[in-house]
């Protein structure tokens, strides 16, 4: 059996439907973007043998296993977003880094604000092992991986991130929502507690409020509100 | 319709208003231990106690005021938080302010009426020292509505439904508490409630500006635009109903109440009202010129709570600067 009808008995044997290879040596597209979708299945139902495949197959073909699908998923994405850290460790090792910036995957969120948002603590904690993932990065939404660890109220990616060095007042750019904004929303104790104990400003106001931070009405002591940090 | 459910001015603010809003009163206290301040105001002026109250979360109202938090605040539309829980309804956050301090006696007296109804017997003590003012029976009044009129007053803020619907006397609300309760967006209130300061001069001008035969014609023209036709029908702004409203180029206006009408409502009477509102020795003003010409038409059958209007005005022209 030559390498051609190996790989495809190998998709074969993953459920994937049929698909069609190019034979170009060069540039393969289609049979690009069917292999990186058979990694992202794999990926996504935590099934690490497939994985193991799925890069092979990638790596047979010269394939970049860390770009994105036609449809803007990644292996890692959905690792990330579906909380298996095995295939995470996997993807790591086999050398699978962010994408680009800019190319725009998933709203433009990275692995470990998904890791992040869904409160994966174990994912994030190897993303952020890697040192490849920026605690800074946002979305198209302006929010960092801590400020979706908040919102959910995920405490334990939350403190994870403010330890590697995240900015605690970090602010949406038009909303100007923080992280202490969404915890306090959201009544997410531990978040609160793990934000205030990182100095979080808690006289910062989010959307149109950030002119009128630090108002106070009634007069009284400048010194007696304590405008937050 | 959404304007009377829902406010949208409690989503900005501090970490203390968001906390206060969703009624989070054990985060309330981390962010109070960490030294938030219970007096830092919204861009509307509001305080958390504000947001807590005016969404009616009790618990928040208790949390803040333990950490200092002052009854009296005013926001920019002069409202304090017990006025707010008032307005929407709060008997839990209305107590609680009660029990601390809050004064009732500068309540409007349609506000107080609500508060007694609100608080009931156990809170009578705080209420009683403040002037007595007869409740409008609000029940009995939804019970004569047609169902579909009786849920949209269920609707509306409080202190309208007491004037639309109960017919209670206008004396009795103060302009601010409708204002408030209208659900304009800030800009809008802002100016309204500058213009509720100007001098009744500018405000007020009474000029007959069409006779009967024209009055009849827009009638009759909106009724068959808008009631026969069943269409040109939007949301009222204030009530929720649909908006009985033609809207008519000049042409089409002429058309219906005749050339001189015409030129009354569109040429002298808006030279009047400049020459009215003028301040004294300023150079004159550059004409007014129609930007918009509608005609409303509220019946019986449209709005069964505009019984006051409907007898007092005959018709009502209202002449409004357009914004820059």
């Amino acid at each position: 059996m030559d390498e051609r009808a190996a790989l495809l008995a190998s998709l074969e044997a993953m459920g994937l439907p049929e698909i069609s290879l190019s034979d170009d040596s060069d540039g393969c597209d289609v049979g690009a973007d069917e292999l990186l979708q058979a990694l992202v299945r794999a990926a996504f139902s935590g099934n690490v043998p497939r994985c193991r495949t799925a890069l092979d197959n990638c790596a047979a073909y010269a394939v970049d296993s860390s770009s994105l699908t036609s449809n803007g998923r990644s292996g890692l994405l959905d690792a990330c977003h579906a909380g298996h850290c095995e295939v995470v460790a996997l993807l790591i090792a086999r050398g699978v880094r962010p994408p680009q910036a800019g190319t725009g995957g998933w709203n433009g969120v990275t692995a470990l604000q998904l890791a992040c948002g869904e409160g994966h603590v174990a994912c994030t904690q190897l993303l952020l092992a890697t040192g490849d993932y920026s605690v800074a990065a946002v979305d198209r939404s302006g929010a960092t991986a801590l400020l979706k660890a908040c919102a959910a109220g995920h405490s334990g990616c939350a403190s994870l991130v403010l330890r590697s060095g995240a900015d605690v007042d970090a602010a949406r750019p038009v909303t100007l929502e923080t992280a202490l904004h969404a915890a306090s929303t959201g009544g997410h104790l531990d978040c609160v507690r793990d934000l205030l104990r990182h100095g979080a400003r808690v006289g910062l106001a989010d959307q149109h409020g950030g002119a009128a931070a630090g108002h106070e009405v009634g007069g009284g002591p400048a010194s007696a509100g304590g405008l937050g940090g | 319709m959404a304007i009377f459910l829902s406010r949208g001015s409690t989503s900005t603010g501090t970490a203390l208003h968001h906390a206060s809003w969703r009624g989070q009163p054990e985060v309330i206290h981390l962010l109070c231990a960490a030294r938030a301040c219970v007096r830092v105001v919204d861009e509307r002026g509001r305080t958390a106690l504000h947001a807590a109250a005016g969404e009616g979360e009790g618990a928040a109202c208790v949390a803040l005021l333990s950490h200092g938090a002052q009854c009296e605040a005013e926001c920019v539309l002069e409202a304090t938080p017990l006025l707010e829980a008032v307005e929407q309804g709060h008997a839990a956050c209305a107590a609680a302010l009660l029990q601390h301090g809050a004064r009732a006696d500068e309540l409007d007296l349609l506000s107080l009426a609500a508060l007694r109804a609100l608080v009931g017997p156990d809170g009578q003590a705080a209420v009683n020292s403040a002037p007595a003012v007869g409740s409008p029976d609000e029940h009995a009044m939804l019970a004569g509505l047609p169902l579909e009129f009786a849920e949209q007053a269920t609707r509306m803020a409080p202190v309208l439904r007491r004037l639309l619907v109960a017919n209670a006397p206008p004396s009795q609300a103060s302009a601010r508490a409708v204002l408030r309760a209208s659900g304009l967006p800030l800009d809008d209130q802002t100016a309204a409630w500058r213009d509720l300061a100007r001098p009744s001069s500018e405000l007020l001008m009474r000029a007959p500006a069409l006779d009967a035969a024209a009055c009849a014609a827009l009638r009759a023209a909106t009724d068959e635009a808008c009631v026969i036709e069943g269409g040109a029908a939007s949301e009222d702004s204030v009530d929720g109903l649909r908006e009985y409203q033609l809207n008519l180029t000049s042409s089409q206006l002429g058309a219906i109440v005749g050339a001189s009408a015409l030129r009354e409502l569109t040429v002298e009477l808006p030279a009047r009202f400049l020459t009215v509102s003028a301040a004294p020795g300023a150079p004159p003003p550059a004409p007014l010129r129609p930007y918009q010409i509608f005609a409303r038409r509220y019946s019986a059958t449209t709005r069964p709570w505009l019984s006051r209007l409907l007898t007092v005005a005959s018709t009502l022209y209202s002449l409004r600067r357009k914004r820059p």
